[in-house]
Formats: C-alpha cells, structure tokens, sequence
C-alpha cells in the first residue's frame, strides 16, 4: 500500500506540472536544491521518449502532454529514456494499468542503468512462475526494496535473495509461506554486502546446524531469529557461532547445558565484527 | 342491438341476459326485445321464432308493435305478418336471423394466481373456474404469455380448467361456445396468473477437496472442474481487470459444454475473474461463485523489454 500510496503522491507531482505553449515552468522538485553531477545530452532523452509516447497508442496521449511527460523523463538525464522504456515495458507486459506503468518507470528515471536491471532481473526471479511465483504487489513491492539496496555485486544480492526465499519456503526446511519468506530475505540482503560471495550458505549451516542439535530443540522461528542475528555480524560469525558451541558442549571443562551453549555461541558470534570506537 | 329492414318492417332486437331456474339447474337465458315500426291499417302483427334448424320455437300476436320472449343462446329465425281489423292477414316478412350468442362467463374469484412451480416437474398446475350458463356446449381457454403471445388453446366442456404451466406471467382467457357454434364474447381474467420458478438452483460446487480452492496457473491447475447435475448448465462470464487498477471489464461468457472450465491458453497477462452460476429451465437461477486468478508472462514475453 505503501508503494500506491508513493504512486499517488508522484502522480500528484505529475499533475502539478504546468505547461503552457513553449513556456515550461520544471516539476516542483525541481524547485527543490539541486547538486550538478555532470552534464546531460537532454535532446536525445527527449527525443526518444516523445517518439515512444507518441507510438504508444495504448496511452492515449495528445501532443501536449506527450511533450509534458517526455520532458519528465529526459530530466532523468542520459539513457533515462532507455531506463523509462525498459521498465515500462516489462510492467505493460506483464498486465499492469498504463498509466500505473508509467508512473513505476518514471521513478527509475533519475536512477543509474544498473539499479534498472536490478530491478528488471529482480522481478522477472520474484514475479514469474517458474521462479519464485509471488503474486504481483509483493513481488513489485520486493523487486523496488531490493534494487534500491545492492551495494556490490547485484548478482549476489538476487542469487541470495531467491535462494533463501526457497528455502525458508521449501516444506523439508522452514515450510513458510513465499510472502513471509520473502519479508525475511528481504531482511537478510541487509548483510549481503558483507558477503561477497552471497550468505546464503552460510545462512543454511547455521540454521541447520540449530535444527539438527535435538539437544538444544530450537523450533523453526527461534532458529530463524537466532540465525539472522549470527549471519548480521559478518562472514566470520557463523564458524564463531557453531565452532563455540562445538567447544563448550565437548568441553567437559565448561559443563554447560546446550542452552548455555547456545548463549555462549551468541556472545561470541556478535564479536565477529571488528567495531572502531567513535570518541 | 340489432335492426332489419324487411318488407316495410322494421325489425329492432333488444338482447338482455337473465337467469332461470329450469330442471334444479340455473339456465342463462336471454330476453329478447324485438320492436318494429307501426303499419298503416294494422290492427295486430303476428310473430312467429323458430330455431335455424327449423325447429317451431313460438308464436306471438301482439296489438302493439314490441314483444319480448325469452331464450337460450342459439341461431333463431324470426318473421311477422299483419292482420287489418277486418281480419285480412298481409304476407309473411322473410324469415331475419337472430343470433343469441352465449353469456360472456363471469370468472370465480377464489382461485390463486400466485403460484409457486412444483420442483419435481417444474411446472405449476393453474386451475381456473368461472360461470358457466348452462346453455354453451362447451369453452375455449386461451393463456397467453408476458409478450402477448398465444401459447396454448384447449377445449373444455366444464366451467374449470387446469393447466401445466411453466414458470412466467400469464392472462387467461375464456370464451363460451354454444351448439351451434356462436361464441361469447371473450372474457379475461382480470389479474395475471404469476408462476414463480421452484427454487433456486444451488451454485455451481468446485469439485475439490473441502477447503482446497482450486488455483489456476502453469504450475497449478490449468482447469477448474464443478460437480456436475443432469439437466442444468453452468454459465460463465469471464473479466479482465489490469493489475494495480479496479477496472473490470467483460472479455468472454459463454456456457460450459461439460462440468471442466479451462481459460484460453493466450490470455493476455493480467488479472482475471470468472463468474459461474448454473440455469436450468423452469428454475431460479443459482447465486454465482467467482474465481479470480492472474495470468503471468512468459519468461520469453519479458526476456527483451526494449
């Protein structure tokens, strides 16, 4: 709802553009403080998206305000055409409402070329049915969350997201439903940029690691809960985590129960991470 | 009321209906006025009626020019000669038809014209009486239907009737017809006899196990299939609505061949409902059951976007 309500408020922006003739007063962002980050071959832009517009019957533009949306998307600055048809496109073909289209592309607009095909490859794994098969507003809300956040490698950050999605939703392991399952991957691709080559295997060690342990009996949303927290605190954490809890149930030195093991394993796991004390 | 011209006589018939008790039977009889203009040097006329099979009814002598005499409804042949007071008798007038066509019937009121049609047959049996005057041979019962149309005619030689009819809006007609053939004026009953269908037919059932709502999709089912009942069908109107809109609109209806509802396989990417309910014959029809599903592109559809 969020994502509609984000929709409405554009669309509102959208339509306090005025334009009169030749005269044309800018979006009212662009009001807003802007920072030069370079220059923009603006006519290309424009050029290609009126043609665009101009053919997309389905829209049902006239020429005024085929020339008003045009130059919402050429204020993108270059390839923000490509980036506007491209996001467009695989909406429209999909099925969504035009004009609902339209507005998704026109936030990718300002966006750089790779957050688009994070996006584009993001919801075609999240989307379609051979894949994870969500339905449309979950998968569309994901694919947005998800190519706003990758820092690095996308390749990885999509990789670990479907993976977990899998098996979180997979009936031999966690059994959930692919909504929820994609709440908690969502929440994990928050420590993929600790992980340059994906968590996901270390995601699935520690929780198997917790579940296979009859002697802790740790259910699936305790283990979900306790693996997160183990994969938040970097690449090392999880061996910390299983190794400690390895050492202190066959140490006979340390007697603990497996409970206190577990507690141990925690406090030992969130060190994995090297904090600089900010004076 | 009638008048003839015959042979300087003018012949003017008065027809009222009345009731006589005869033979423990009430008879509808009709008293005929017949009145003529005065001749010159008549001192009285004589009537004689006899029926058009040439049956000897009566014979009158009147000194004024009416008379009145009673009879069923029938073909009558009636003619007057004058007599002077010197007793010379004039010529017979030729013989002038009298026609008395049966009473128009009256219809009883005590009869429902509400009426609910019986589940095992699915029609209504609709009785209808009225008055009869004894005197007609028999009756014609026309029902005719909402559009106006005549859908059935039947004879009967009783004052009552009873119909099988189907669920709809009705009128009744009835028209009295005497031996030899004269009809009544027809008589309609005065409100619509209304046949409500037997019940509602009960909605379409998806036939899967209680609780499992079927899906539709590549990977899921790729029909629906409902329990299926002899004798009705099940309708469907299919609608497409973009996603992230409420905008439905019709894209197919039809009605199934068999209990399997299967969508085209080139559904364009969206989101669909289905409506079912099912309609037979002589029945209200069922409340509808719905299914919505999306149809998703093909990995290939969505391969190239630019």
């Amino acid at each position: 709802m969020a994502l509609l309500e984000d929709l409405r408020t554009h669309s509102g922006r959208v339509i306090g553009i005025f334009f009169f003739g030749v005269l044309w007063v800018g979006p009212t962002n662009f009001s807003q403080a802007r920072v030069d980050e370079g220059n923009c071959g603006s006519v290309e832009e424009f050029k290609r998206t009126f043609e665009f517009l101009t053919k997309e019957e389905s829209l049902i533009l006239n020429e005024a305000e085929a020339i008003r949306e045009a130059l919402l998307v050429s204020a993108g600055c270059d390839n923000a055409s490509l980036r506007f048809q491209k996001i467009y496109n695989l909406l429209k073909k999909s099925g969504v409402d035009l004009r609902q289209s339209f507005l998704v592309a026109l936030k990718f607009v300002s966006k750089d070329d790779q957050m688009v095909e994070n996006f584009v490859e993001i919801f075609k794994k999240i989307y379609l049915e051979n894949y994870l098969d969500m339905d449309f507003v979950t998968a569309l809300k994901f694919s947005l969350a998800l190519s706003d956040r990758y820092e690095g490698n996308s390749e990885t950050l999509r990789e670990d997201f479907t993976k977990i999605v899998k098996f979180c939703s997979n009936e031999k392991e966690m059994a959930l439903n692919v909504n929820t399952c994609g709440q908690v991957a969502l929440e994990l691709t928050r420590y993929s940029k600790y992980y340059p080559d994906g968590f996901f295997t270390a995601f699935q060690k520690v929780y198997h690691f917790l579940r296979t342990n009859k002697r802790m009996g740790i259910g699936v949303a305790e283990a979900l809960r306790i693996t997160t927290r183990v994969v938040s605190k970097g690449p090392k954490a999880p061996e910390n985590f299983i190794q400690t809890i390895e050492y202190a149930l066959i140490n006979s030195r340390l007697k603990l129960n497996p409970r206190q093991a577990l507690g141990l394993g925690l406090a030992v796991s969130d060190q994995s991470q090297k904090l600089r004390v900010v004076e | 009321m009638r008048l003839y011209v015959f042979s300087g006589l003018f012949f003017l018939f008065l027809f009222t209906s009345l009731s006589v008790e005869a033979q423990d039977r009430e008879l509808s009889v009709t008293e005929v006025e017949v009145q003529w203009q005065e001749e010159a040097g008549a001192e009285k006329y004589h009537i004689e009626v006899k029926t058009k099979s040439g049956r000897f009814v009566k014979k009158f002598e009147s000194k004024k020019t009416l008379f009145k005499f009673r009879a069923q409804a029938g073909q009558y042949m009636i003619r007057a000669q004058t007599e002077t007071n010197e007793g010379r008798l004039g010529l017979w007038t030729d013989w002038v038809d009298v026609n008395i066509p049966p009473k128009k019937v009256e219809f009883k009121a005590n009869f429902p014209t509400n009426i609910v049609a019986q589940p095992e047959v699915l029609n209504a049996p609709v009785r209808v009486s009225w008055e009869g005057s004894g005197s007609e041979a028999k009756y014609e019962i026309r029902i005719v239907n909402e559009h106006n149309e005549v859908i059935k005619v039947l004879e009967t030689l009783t004052p009552d009737a009873q119909i099988e009819l189907p669920p709809g809006r009705y009128s009744v007609e009835v028209v009295a017809i005497a031996e030899d053939g004269l009809r009544s004026k027809s008589a309609k009953l005065n409100s619509a006899i209304v046949i409500s269908p037997a019940a509602r037919l009960p909605a379409p059932k998806f036939k899967v196990a209680p609780g499992i709502a079927p899906q539709l999709g590549k990977k899921k089912a790729k029909h629906l299939e409902f329990e299926s009942k002899a004798g009705q069908s099940n309708v469907f109107h299919l609608e497409k609505c973009p996603l992230l809109a409420e905008r439905w609109t019709l894209v197919e209806k039809g009605i199934l061949g068999g209990p399997i509802w299967s969508p085209r396989a080139d559904l364009p990417p969206g989101k669909y409902r289905v409506h079912f309910w099912s309609e037979s014959a002589g029945w209200e029809k069922s409340p509808s059951v719905s299914w919505e599903f999306v149809v998703k592109p093909t990995e290939e559809a969505v391969a190239w976007v630019l």
